[in-house]
């Protein structure tokens, strides 16, 4: 092999293997966001066992619709790092309505704004929706309001991916 | 088979086609890498997918680099359309493997400039190679 085709090869390996080894390359925004402790996981726990029918349906969706993949929920076992952590919100029912109907109004600094689908309204009927969220809300702690709203601002921005 | 592996020397345009296709199967090997240490190694399978993409991505260019230029062509298509064809179906409705992407952001159209260009130049350096080998042959 002549010197210029060595060097090209020692020059592609080297980039390459920095990167595949993940030298130089970044981390998942999530990472950046603590993980809840052990004694918060288990009152999530404990929340998500006691929130009845519909926050039931709402961890089946949670998974069929693949939001564990982007999700973290350490009650559950959800380790999705492509989008914010999910337990340590304090938002209340409406407002993590709105972030899985309407993913790109609010989005975390850090996390991409297109990664999350936008069509969970089309997908999902309105009761499966109302599941989806009694359940984040109960993973997280946030209150659940009854759907009267609780002022917006507080906690927003929590759609990311 | 033997052919396949044998060292081949394409004339210097085919050459430099298949030069631009193997930057842009670095560029898109590169970029999943970087997505996998990014969040996408968390994701079952697909996660796996990306890291495989970036190991294989690197094998084919070091093909090409000593000369086995028809290993480079086979890999970059094997690796790219693949990869394509999943990025679309990530996209749909329907979902890759139960993952599924709402838009193209910046780092997905990386991707895909990267891997269509590299298909394209990988087929028409492909092309040049071929006619070149047969002319000589005809010589």
């Amino acid at each position: 092999m002549n010197p210029l085709r060595a060097g090209l090869a020692v020059v592609v390996v080297a980039a390459m293997g920095c990167a595949i080894i993940g030298i130089g390359m970044g981390s998942a925004p999530a990472e950046r966001e603590p993980a809840p402790g052990a004694a918060a996981v288990a009152a999530s726990r404990q929340r998500i066992a006691a929130g009845g029918e519909s926050v039931r349906r709402g961890r089946d969706l949670f998974t069929e619709q693949g939001c564990d993949r982007c999700h973290a929920i350490a009650a559950i076992g959800a380790d999705g790092r492509l989008g914010p952590r999910l337990d340590t919100i304090d938002d209340d029912l409406d407002d993590n309505l709105e972030s899985i109907t309407e993913p790109r109004e609010h989005i975390t600094d850090g996390y991409p704004r297109r990664l999350m689908p936008s069509d969970f309204g089309e997908r999902l009927d309105d009761p499966e929706l109302r599941a989806l969220a009694a359940f984040v809300t109960a993973a997280s702690g946030g209150e659940d309001d009854g759907g009267h709203g609780r002022g917006r601002g507080r906690g927003r921005g929590r759609s990311g991916t | 088979m033997r052919r396949l592996l044998q060292p081949s020397r394409p004339d210097a345009f085919a050459l430099g086609l298949l030069a631009l296709a193997a930057l842009g199967v670095l560029v898109a090997g590169l970029q999943h890498a970087r997505l996998f240490h990014r969040g996408y190694a968390e994701v079952e399978v697909v996660g796996l997918l990306f890291f495989m993409n970036a190991i294989g991505s690197t094998v084919v260019v070091l093909a090409l680099i000593v000369n086995r230029v028809w290993v480079f062509v086979l890999g970059a298509l094997s690796i790219c359309v693949p990869s394509l064809v999943s990025i679309a179906i990530s996209h749909s409705s329907t979902g890759f493997l139960g993952f599924r992407e709402g838009g193209y952001d910046a780092d997905a159209l990386v991707i895909v400039v990267a891997e269509v260009a590299a298909v394209v130049f990988t087929l028409v350096g492909a092309a040049a190679a071929a006619r070149g080998r047969s002319g000589s042959a005809a010589r």
